[in-house]
């Protein structure tokens, strides 16, 4: 009578007698634990595709800036402030980091650019395209053309801004920027490329440049930069890494700050937290429903066995081992349920990890959070979810016992056995 | 209405830049007027402000101007040669620094065009530039097209009269009226009482704080005409940085038409 896995055998019995309705009701479970356990993978798949388009398009996960340069965005505080920092060097000490897949330099600024038949504002952005490329991926949306190459005087232009100026590959348009030392930078560039990158601001404003041809044009130095954006294998490793790239560069210089996308982007954060919340809620939603089938079953169970429950209790039971009597039962129901619905969610599962359903044709792309985001049906791998659902699961069976269990030891035992 | 959180740098003073720079030459200084009483009534007032908003309008004029502006970054001055035409028609022409000499800006109503000598093109400003910086300074492109009229546009009260920094003068608060194109929340424009020259103009946003001040000096006989010869402007969010714009030469009424602020003259020159 003492082994554990005693009321487990006789809940398992138990079970036994009414075999279909234990179907039934398990299988009800088993499709609860099923639906949770892949609608959270989904969700946080998306979240995690928020996280990615919202960061791997154009910011990086994680970027070096001067302390002072946000919300201003002055053209003179660059990275290492007006001491300033040896670029080459802070760029190999960022590289050495094993969490980090690249890191690519940046200068912004603000200007006209002038077509031979109009003119427009346009963001200016100077880049090492092929650092570019191990950072972000929006130069993957060059539709014409190619990246401008270096000492060729080149820019890549967004789309929309491409088609308001009315200019294509090859012409020249005349960038006009002012410069940090007062004056007004005025250089001929030709058009190498046209790229689209889904966010309407940038493709109606953005223009892209070599780094060294947009630091002469503003009368930058070649180590002056605005920002270093990195890219990172994980981007929820990028608080860690950030921390230890900030200790890293100390000794380089002062005004270098590193951020991860957790910071300055903390609206994905929420989000993500926002995904986890409606994990939670579906884990509610559905184990509550599975509560009261649980329930209903083990009632019916009681109700059946009041006879035997007199006979027992009559004999001498504890009130507490005719409760494990109950309890074990639905402890076994929850088991089968998880054993049975892991059968039907892996597959699914594995499919979605495997195959995401890209229903980007029914519902299009979405700019979200200044991210581009497609309807991708992909799964998450991970096993916390899971295993919290299996928990989940097995806990609100044993739960949704209890009240069962307490009626079964409130059977009047003289009266039940009487037949009344 | 979509209101910008933050108004645009704009002085309807002296339109900035177009009213101080480019239209400054045409300060049609009326010749005082004997001083009304001691009390200063709302139709005085505003026959007042609507003499030192006459300053700014007038026929052509054409002089020469230092634009010194001051950063906490750089200082540096540019020396240019201007002419205008009533409130529409104004051309700038860049002497010195070397570097950047030839370089032009036209206005032609709420058009401007930049002249670029170092590339030789000729650039329209487009809608989403006129926020940029002219020049390097504290005026944007914005605040040489903007016009309104202060006596016209506001509602005008005598907010102080009497010694102030050994002048008297009078202070006038100034309200945008309902519908007037303005993005000020209220202009407190100082006058001098003797010649009534304006002193200080101090510009406040629409949540009543001062956003910039510009202060008027150097009052000098020019094109026969008293006019403040240096006029500098201060904005409120860049602490000691300010833009001043000194006249060194200024002639009226020097028979411009509009034909002369063409695009050609632009880039070739007068």
């Amino acid at each position: 009578m003492t082994d554990r896995g005693f009321w487990l055998r006789v809940g398992w019995r138990n079970l036994g007698r009414h075999r279909r309705r234990s179907i039934i009701t398990a299988m009800a479970l088993a499709w609860g634990f099923a639906a949770v356990v892949l609608f959270n993978g989904i969700l946080e798949g998306m979240g995690s595709d928020f996280v990615r388009s919202g960061t791997d398009l154009m910011v990086g996960q994680i970027r070096i800036q001067n302390p002072d340069y946000e919300p201003e965005r002055e053209l003179w505080d660059v990275v290492g402030g007006d001491v300033g920092v040896p670029l080459a060097e802070l760029l190999d000490r960022v590289r050495s980091d094993a969490a980090v897949v690249g890191a690519a330099p940046r200068l912004y600024g603000a200007g006209i650019i002038a077509s031979d038949s109009t003119s427009r504002g346009g963001l200016l952005m100077g880049i090492r395209p092929e650092e570019e490329r191990r950072v972000t991926y929006f130069l993957d949306g060059i539709v014409e053309g190619a990246a401008p190459e270096a000492g060729a005087h080149q820019v890549l232009l967004g789309q929309e801004l491409a088609r308001q100026l009315r200019t294509g590959i090859g012409e020249e348009v005349v960038l006009v920027a002012p410069a940090a030392d007062g004056s007004m930078g005025n250089e001929l560039f030709t058009v190498s490329g046209i790229v689209r990158t889904g966010i309407p601001e940038v493709d109606a404003a953005q223009v892209i440049l070599q780094l060294d041809d947009l630091q002469f044009l503003v009368a930058l130095g070649p180590d002056d930069v605005h920002e270093v954006a990195m890219a990172v294998r994980n981007p929820w490793d990028a608080p860690e890494v950030a921390e230890r790239l900030s200790v890293g560069l100390s000794g380089l210089g002062t005004n270098i700050e590193v951020e991860p996308w957790t910071r300055f982007r903390p609206e994905l954060v929420e989000f993500a937290n926002l995904i986890g919340g409606m994990n939670w809620v579906i884990l509610l939603v559905i184990f509550l429903m599975a509560a009261f089938g649980v329930a209903n079953t083990m009632l019916m169970g009681t109700f059946e066995r009041r006879r035997e429950f007199a006979v027992v209790k009559a004999l001498g039971m504890k009130p507490h081992r005719i409760m494990a009597m109950v309890v074990g039962e639905a402890v076994v129901l929850g088991l089968l349920a998880v054993a049975a619905g892991a059968v039907i969610a892996l597959p699914l599962v594995l499919w979605l990890v495997h195959f995401p359903l890209d229903l980007t044709p029914l519902a299009g792309e979405q700019m979200f959070l200044d991210g581009l985001f497609r309807f991708v049906l992909r799964v998450e791998h991970s096993w916390g979810n899971p295993i919290r659902a299996a928990v989940g699961l097995i806990l609100t069976a044993t739960l949704a016992a209890i009240y069962p269990a307490l009626r079964a030891i409130q059977v009047p035992a003289a009266e039940a056995l009487a037949g009344r | 209405m979509n209101r910008p959180l933050r108004p645009p740098a704009r002085a309807p003073l002296l339109r900035t830049l177009a009213g101080a720079l480019l239209l400054c030459p045409a300060l049609l200084g009326l010749p005082p007027q004997p001083l009304p009483a001691q009390t200063t009534d709302a139709a005085t007032a505003e026959e007042i402000v609507r003499h030192v908003d006459d300053l700014l309008r007038g026929d052509s004029s054409h002089g020469t101007v230092r634009m010194e502006v001051v950063t906490q970054r750089w200082t540096r001055t540019m020396e240019m040669e201007m002419w205008s035409l009533g409130q529409d028609y104004s051309l700038v022409r860049v002497l010195s620094p070397s570097r950047e000499a030839g370089t032009a800006t036209l206005k032609v109503d709420r058009d401007i065009w930049n002249y670029l000598p170092r590339v030789d093109r000729t650039i329209k400003v487009p809608g989403s530039g006129m926020g940029g910086s002219w020049m390097g300074s504290h005026f944007t492109y914005d605040d040489l097209v903007r016009e309104s009229s202060m006596a016209d546009d506001y509602r005008i009260e005598v907010s102080f009269e009497g010694d102030r920094d050994e002048d008297e003068i009078w202070e006038f608060t100034l309200t945008p009226l309902p519908e007037a194109p303005v993005v000020w929340g209220r202009v407190e424009l100082e006058v001098r009482k003797d010649d009534r020259m304006p002193l200080r103009a101090r510009y406040f946003d629409d949540r009543g704080e001062l956003a910039r001040t510009m202060v008027f000096a150097r009052f000098r006989t020019m094109g026969g005409r008293l006019v403040p010869s240096e006029l500098s402007m201060h904005p409120e969010d860049r602490p000691g940085e300010r833009t001043t714009l000194i006249y060194d030469d200024l002639a009226f009424d020097v028979g411009l038409e509009e034909g002369f602020f063409s695009l050609q003259r632009l880039r070739s020159g007068p």
